[in-house]
């Protein structure tokens, strides 16, 4: 029964989990802005040792899922980006801290 | 078994966001020329304060006038520190992507700002007793204090320099008065530029 039980859960706790914010560098992106508040490209891709592409790409798809917002300035005529999460942005990975935490509990 | 796909993965990737968390705000805006900076104003300060001394001691001026030039002089020091620390840590925040404004730069002066209170309270009241003299040990000390809770929320050569400063004026308070220029030019100065060289050479400048 308590197999079962912590089965069940576990399942839940998985469909809960948000698509968006699951993969590995979107997943690292979210934790170095909401630990700092804010970063430009340049740290992000520093933090987490991916490529400017891979980088782009995941923060492209962060951007249209409204969880991360950009602010774009000229800091002595070259392109700024700055990075931060919004409040959408900042509940999704709060529930999907909380939908890990379930499995490991559920489970173990 | 089907559990352990699903187990392993959500233990991986909290392990993944306190890793990440973790360096992304130990990631370091301290900058080497600040440390520089400041010891070669604590060096310059310190050594004002000595010809000031040796003036009192061969009369060429008064006890009262000698004390208010040094705290002319280390008010200027510590607002020359502060402003060269600023200017600097701000140009190092800049080159890697982050503003001192963060939420780390926020805890950065929380931690601080303790140390620098208890500091301000007990000069006024070394000051008010008589007592100058055993400032600049309390300096050390209260200083010590501060950059070892910032070392909290940093990188390890900054909780370095604060066991070092703790070390240090642990020793000053015991020895004798003449002794503490000698200790303030070693710590507030060398402490600083060895810091400072150790910051550049491990995370830039």
């Amino acid at each position: 029964m308590v197999v079962q039980f912590a089965y069940s859960e576990v399942i839940e706790s998985v469909d809960a989990i948000d698509d968006i914010v699951h993969q590995k560098v979107r997943l690292g992106i979210m934790s170095a802005l909401i630990a700092c508040g804010e970063g430009d490209f340049k740290f992000l891709r520093d933090a987490l040792g991916v490529t400017d592409g891979n980088l782009s790409i995941h923060l492209s798809k962060l951007e249209v899922a409204g969880y991360v917002s950009s602010t774009k300035e000229f800091v002595r005529k070259k392109p700024k980006t700055t990075y931060r999460p919004t409040d959408s942005g900042k509940s999704a990975f709060i529930n999907y801290l909380g939908a890990l935490e379930r499995i490991i509990h559920s489970a173990g | 078994m089907a559990l352990l796909a699903p187990l392993s993965e959500a233990r991986e990737n909290l392990r993944l966001i306190r890793q990440t968390m973790e360096r992304s705000t130990k990631y370091s805006t301290l900058s080497g020329w600040s440390g520089i900076s400041v010891g070669t104003v604590a060096l310059i300060a310190t050594w004002l304060s000595v010809r000031i001394l040796n003036s009192v001691h061969y009369r060429l001026i008064a006890g009262q006038s000698a004390l208010a030039n040094m705290t002319s002089l280390w008010c200027a020091a510590l607002v020359f520190a502060i402003g060269f620390d600023f200017a600097w840590n701000k140009r190092r925040a800049k080159l890697v992507g982050k503003t001192l404004g963060s939420r780390l730069g926020v805890h950065i002066v929380l931690a601080a700002l303790p140390g620098f209170i208890v500091g301000g309270v007990l000069t006024y009241f070394l000051y008010q007793h008589g007592l100058i003299l055993c400032t600049w040990a309390v300096w050390m000390l209260c200083y010590g204090l501060a950059i070892s809770a910032v070392g909290l929320y940093s990188v390890r050569p900054v909780s370095l320099l604060g066991a070092s400063f703790l070390i240090a004026g642990a020793i000053s308070i015991a020895m004798p008065v003449h002794y503490q220029a000698l200790m303030m030019a070693v710590s507030f100065g060398g402490f600083h530029i060895v810091y400072g060289l150790l910051m550049a050479r491990k995370y830039g400048w």
